[in-house]
């Protein structure tokens, strides 16, 4: 494309092809149904600012190459509409993971206007930023404001994204970790050598990486209880790590409850014991709900222990029944798998010790 | 910083993206065993591709070999596309007899390349290290084109069958792989082809996502979370019709888990041979099932009428299978959809205890005569 270097075109290149994927992520993410409407609205904003960010970015650094007679005006005009968007993508995506709080809107909000209209202004007070009479660009005393209001909501972000990711049981670190290395490789690289453009390709990429993570994340939570449903339990069983024990678990007395009470509150009360399930087992392994009242957790410690942690887990379920009039309990059978070769049979022994408590539960309510 | 640096950055931060890529696909929940591995050897690919191109671009700017040489090495990444492109079929094909079809272009796209080294040649090379390319790249590209209409005819004719909602994606992610194939084919040095092959397979990911959450994997229909968002944004006048598996229970219980799914498999293929012309299968419950009718609705009788043989022609066959329940409702307001629904289902259960009471009187006769 120029002949002066290389790697500049290349770089404009992959301007191009990234512009073009992060389109059709846009017209994905709209289409989708995969994810709830806040969220897609946070992705969907995030993007196009991150578009119009990189765009600009990219008229700015290419510029020099096109011959233009009124080229600082251009020059500051790009650098300002980039400089004040740039945190706002970071806002939008903390946005999508989770409900912002109102004193977190209120610190943000005004952050964000306060850098757009110092960025602005810099067309004329050249306070962020400047370009000399050979249209080379400088970095100003208020860059600092600038890098320092990123800097901190890059950090929240972090932070709130790992709570999300933390809340859901199997979280998939590695994925997370690598794609915030990329988007702070592109971030520092840029803020090193101001001649190297990448942090929006960086962020870009990042962002797409995370709409996969965040997806997989929702599409292996049952909504209703709050742990895992089912397509990630049959994965699970498929990639079963041994030694680990495999709990069963069946409420008493749930079909009478939705019967009599309605849907509603049958799913009030599979939430309470979702959440009493989680309480009890979650540090140690992973809960699943598999079917209307069926539960299972696979747990990987504390192996010699399950006996403990079930009596923890009845009286947690104690406090649910008080909620709960019509539940009468919840049976819990288990086993513990050593080796590959008793799979099968350990999953179905759980079964049949949890059906045989349920039996021995009713006889003792009967006589 | 010289621009041997710069690239090398590039190719770092490349390969940086294809392990998060790995990673993902090695701890995700979403995607079968399958799909991971299959994806996983097309990421590994990828990785050799890029260092390829790295050592290249180094020995080219280098200027450490002589123009013939690079002449030589310069076409040799096609190769890479053509695995690269096969792989993608392989991943994306559901019978076999599609993967070899596919397979026909990236294979002579493959002995195209190995060729140029002997023949005329893929991108000629002056004694000033410019490379252009030769009338070998034109024709690969042009193939490589031939290829995604190959492959477009392909998806669309498997998503018709599958009521695939999200097909756009598709056309998405042969464009973000189209403007890299076309920039590195007009500007030989701007190598962005592989990048946009990575963009792509993220893309792909994104697809399978889509399609895991509206997805029954038993009876191949659309899911019940997919059925509640439609029936959100249904249209007027469309149709909601509710079947219902009879003594779908009994049969699962009698025969085992493994026949009542063979049963609902048989069942889905049934509903998708007679309505996904017409409008959308769901699976919405363990024996229900619901269609939600768009077009062709002059012909519901004859539709209808085609699913009670389909199904007689079945249990002809195999004594075992159940016989189904169906009652419908026309939709008289756009905001009426789970309205509805519930009076097809009433219908449905409405339409039910006749049978029922049908048969049981019937055995009652046959039994009263037995007895005398």
């Amino acid at each position: 494309m120029y002949k002066e270097g290389i790697v500049v075109s290349i770089l404009a290149g992959i301007v191009i092809v990234l512009e073009v994927f992060m389109i059709s992520c846009i017209i994905t993410l709209m289409n989708t149904n995969s994810i709830s409407p806040r969220v897609k609205r946070g992705f969907v904003l995030s993007f196009i600012c991150l578009g119009i960010c990189q765009i600009a970015e990219f008229v700015t650094s290419h510029a020099v190459h096109w011959n233009m007679n009124d080229l600082s005006i251009v020059l500051y005009i790009g650098k300002a509409i980039e400089h004040s968007l740039a945190p706002v993508p970071l806002f939008f995506i903390a946005s999508a993971t989770s409900r912002l709080g109102k004193t977190y809107k209120y610190i943000t909000i005004p952050a964000m206007i306060l850098n757009s209209i110092v960025c602005i202004s810099s067309i004329f007070t050249r306070l962020t930023f400047s370009y000399d009479e050979n249209n080379v660009y400088h970095r100003e005393p208020m860059y600092i404001l600038f890098i320092g209001i990123i800097v901190a909501l890059v950090v929240y972000v972090i932070i709130r994204v790992y709570k999300a990711a933390v809340r859901f049981q199997r979280p998939n670190l590695p994925t997370l970790a690598s794609l915030l290395v990329i988007f702070l490789f592109g971030f520092f690289l840029h803020i090193m050598n101001p001649d190297i453009h990448s942090t929006w390709i960086g962020a870009i990429i990042a962002s797409g990486l995370f709409v996969l993570y965040y997806m997989d994340l929702v599409l292996q939570r049952d909504h209703v209880s709050g742990l895992m449903n089912r397509r990630s339990y049959a994965l699970a069983v498929e990639k079963l790590g041994f030694p680990c024990a495999y709990l069963m678990m069946d409420i008493d007395g749930f079909k009478k409850l939705n019967d009599t009470m309605g849907h509603q509150y049958g799913d009030e009360c599979l939430r309470a014991v979702g959440d009493a399930i989680h309480n009890a087992f979650g540090k140690y392994g992973t809960c699943y709900r598999i079917g209307g009242d069926e539960f299972v957790v696979i747990l990987t410690k504390k192996l010699d222990k399950v006996d403990s942690l079930i009596e923890q887990f009845n009286t947690e379920i104690e406090k649910v029944k008080s909620l709960f009039e019509p539940i009468e309990s919840v049976s819990v059978g288990y086993s513990i798998i050593r080796n590959i070769d008793e799979k099968a049979d350990k999953l179905q022994e759980a079964d049949i010790n949890m059906y045989k408590i349920k039996a021995d539960k009713k006889e003792n309510i009967t006589q | 910083m010289t621009d041997l640096q710069l690239f090398g950055i590039i190719t770092f931060s490349h390969i940086m993206l294809i392990v998060a890529i790995i990673l993902f696909l090695t701890n995700n929940n979403m995607l079968t065993k399958k799909q991971s591995h299959k994806l996983v050897y097309i990421c590994i690919v990828q990785i050799v591709a890029v260092i390829y191109e790295f050592v290249f671009e180094f020995l080219y700017l280098q200027r450490l070999v002589s123009p013939q040489a690079i002449a030589y090495l310069y076409p040799a990444t096609q190769i890479f596309f053509s695995i690269q492109l096969f792989l993608v079929a392989n991943l994306m094909a559901t019978r076999k007899k599609t993967i070899y079809l596919t397979g026909i272009i990236p294979a002579l796209e493959f002995v195209l390349v190995a060729i140029s080294f002997w023949f005329w040649g893929g991108a000629t090379v002056s004694e000033e290290y410019e490379v252009s390319a030769g009338p070998m790249l034109y024709v690969i590209t042009v193939l490589n084109i031939a290829f995604f209409i190959v492959q477009q005819i392909m998806v669309i004719t498997v998503n018709k069958k599958s009521q695939n909602t999200s097909y756009y994606i598709y056309g998405l992610m042969s464009l973000v792989l189209l403007t890299g194939r076309v920039l590195q084919l007009y500007f030989t040095e701007v190598k962005v082809f592989l990048l946009s092959f990575t963009l792509t397979v993220l893309l792909y990911i994104i697809f399978l996502a889509n399609r895991t959450k509206e997805y029954d994997e038993i009876t191949k229909l659309l899911n019940r979370d997919a059925f509640t968002v439609n029936l959100r944004h249904i249209q007027k006048d469309s149709i909601i019709m509710v079947y219902d598996i009879d003594f779908f229970k009994v049969v699962n219980d009698d025969n085992g888990h493994e026949y009542g799914d063979h049963v609902l498999e048989k069942i889905g293929e049934i509903f998708l041979k007679v309505y996904s012309s017409s409008g959308k299968c769901y699976r919405i419950g363990g024996d229900e099932f619901s269609i939600i009718l768009t077009k062709n609705k002059e012909f519901l009788k004859s539709m209808v009428q085609r699913i009670d043989d389909m199904v007689e022609k079945e249990r002809k066959l195999d004594p075992n299978f159940p016989t189904v329940s169906y009652g419908m409702a026309v939709v008289e307001n756009d905001k009426f959809g789970e309205e509805t629904f519930y009076i097809a289902d009433k219908n449905m259960y409405e339409f039910k205890e006749k049978r029922k009471a049908q048969m049981t009187a019937q055995t009652q006769e046959i039994e009263v005569k037995i007895n005398g």
